[in-house]
């Protein structure tokens, strides 16, 4: 496990954050959550997410593009939803995000590795910009390659602000051997939780410390996660799918 | 800016500006810079405002506010620093500044109640304020739902103020009351010491003025104290665009002062930044 850094470099225009997302749209997505499909229930978290960015950009009645966003679904293949990345005014300017449509197999090591070169084309320009964070959505195991190799090189990747995040959101009703059943109580999983499921722990092993400025800025929205929790959410209700992408977009701003 | 002197100016030397006055009052505009201003007199005051070098670029208004009276012995400042993240901050900024200001000069009871009465009043005029101020129709459908939802929860700002008063004819000792809400710096040093410590750990981030709700994050706090007579006293002020004072003990140059103003090591100033420091 990577050592938790610094993390606190605000989100600013001069100096804006990059998340990259990685959204499994395989045909399991297709599946209910709380009588809505699981892609539908994702769709809505990641679109409140952007509007959270939204909110934490304004200065008087502009959007300063503090954030940078790429979205990668991916299936057998890897899609970039928005050509490339786009900086939030963009996005707000768009109105909303591209459709999620469910396709066939979860080749998630394929979006990890087009992760892996986007950032080594952006790192050089970020030193003085807030580490960048790879949110990672997924309800299965992995097709393909093994993600983890690729995911691990990610970690390893830095700016001085601290290491590359990567977060992990797992759809499942099998991760936990105690369900949440308060979202907003929950202390999250930490190293020593043991998970169930074996795509989940290797999962857990993608999964970097939630750092402290992160947990902060999620304790001032009502959630309790402890210090030392991983940036990695179980996916049981559409609550947690949100909390998840909340965590994404927790870069510190000012 | 508005200044006003009442009796005399001194002379605007070259690297700095300085005036010896008697009476003297400077409120910032927050569609401008002021350099480092020196007056002299009773108090000996300095002070700067700057916008984050965004603001300076797209001709936008700064968030910070900063006000100062110098009336023979006595001295009334107010320094605000509007949130970002609330709708407007500049709006709040300037609303409870000048709010502040305007009591600090007009109230004789200098209490933690008497203030939290003055907060609250003052939501009701920044209320219909903040609600009169429209979005352009240009504005993007989801800019324009979050602006609406923040218009809704108000215009938020951090403030310290202050008044001063040396011993005079009327007084046998001077006497120093001090506000605030919020995590904009106060250091206060007596005989060279730095004694901000008597302030206590209560600089929080959460804690500030709403214009819907007046005091939120807790009530203001305050700090009231005698002053002895013939010993040296410096306070400082500063908003959080100045953290690179944090670890200076020492009096800082006019001239440095001025260049973290400039901050020309980040290409300006990367948040607003307001300063005031105040001798007797």
């Amino acid at each position: 496990m990577l050592l938790t850094m610094n993390y606190t470099i605000q989100a600013s225009q001069r100096t804006p954050a990059l998340i990259i997302y990685l959204i499994d749209i395989s045909a399991s997505m297709n599946m209910l959550m709380e009588n809505r499909r699981r892609i539908d229930v994702v769709y809505e978290a990641l679109s409140l997410a952007i509007r959270q960015m939204v909110f934490r950009s304004t200065k008087g009645n502009r959007l300063t593009p503090r954030y940078r966003i790429a979205i990668l679904a991916y299936s057998d293949d890897v899609y970039d939803l928005l050509n490339g990345i786009k900086g939030i005014d963009e996005i707000a300017a768009i109105g909303s995000l591209p459709d999620l449509t469910p396709k066939r197999f979860s080749d998630s090591a394929k979006a990890f590795l087009q992760a892996e070169k986007i950032l080594q084309s952006e790192i050089p320009n970020m030193q003085d910009c807030p580490a960048p964070l790879v949110c990672h959505m997924t309800d299965g195991v992995a097709t393909g390659d093994d993600p983890e190799p690729i995911a691990r090189r990610i970690m390893s990747m830095s700016v001085p602000d601290g290491n590359v995040l990567v977060e992990n959101i797992f759809i499942s009703d099998h991760l936990m051997s105690q369900p949440v059943s308060e979202p907003r109580r929950w202390k999250g999983i930490l190293p020593d939780t043991s998970l169930e499921d074996e795509h989940a722990r290797k999962l857990k092993m993608m999964s970097s410390v939630l750092p402290e400025s992160y947990r902060e800025m999620l304790v001032e929205a009502d959630y309790q996660l402890s210090p030392g929790a991983l940036m990695m959410l179980p996916g049981t209700c559409s609550e947690l799918v949100s909390i998840g992408f909340q965590m994404s977009a927790a870069t510190p701003v000012r | 800016m508005k200044r006003s002197y009442a009796r005399s100016i001194a002379s605007l030397g070259i690297g700095r500006r300085e005036a010896q006055v008697a009476s003297y009052y400077y409120e910032s505009k927050q569609t401008g810079e002021e350099p480092l201003t020196r007056i002299t007199d009773s108090f000996t005051c300095r002070y700067a405002y700057g916008r984050a070098a965004e603001s300076v670029m797209l001709s936008e208004r700064g968030q910070d506010y900063l006000a100062l009276r110098v009336n023979e012995d006595v001295c009334h400042f107010v320094l605000c620093d509007g949130v970002g993240l609330s709708y407007r901050g500049d709006v709040a900024s300037r609303l409870l500044g000048q709010g502040l200001m305007n009591w600090l000069e007009t109230n004789e009871e200098f209490t933690s109640s008497s203030l939290e009465r003055r907060l609250m009043e003052l939501t009701h005029e920044a209320e219909r304020e903040v609600n009169a101020l429209s979005l352009s129709s240009e504005t993007p459908q989801l800019l324009r739902e979050v602006l609406e939802e923040k218009q809704r929860k108000g215009s938020e700002a951090m403030y310290i103020c202050g008044r001063i008063e040396l011993p005079s004819g009327f007084r046998r000792k001077g006497r120093i009351w001090l506000a605030w809400q919020g995590d904009s710096r106060v250091r206060l040093w007596r005989q060279h010491k730095e004694i901000t410590s008597l302030l206590g750990d209560r600089f929080h981030t959460a804690e500030r003025w709403s214009s819907r709700q007046g005091p939120i994050g807790g009530s203001p706090h305050v700090f009231s104290s005698k002053l002895e007579s013939d010993i040296g006293y410096r306070l400082q002020v500063y908003s959080d665009g100045l953290l690179d004072l944090d670890s200076m003990k020492d009096p800082v140059p006019d001239e440095q002062v001025q260049v973290l103003m400039n901050a020309r090591h980040t290409g300006g100033l990367e948040d607003d930044a307001s300063f005031l420091e105040i001798i007797w």
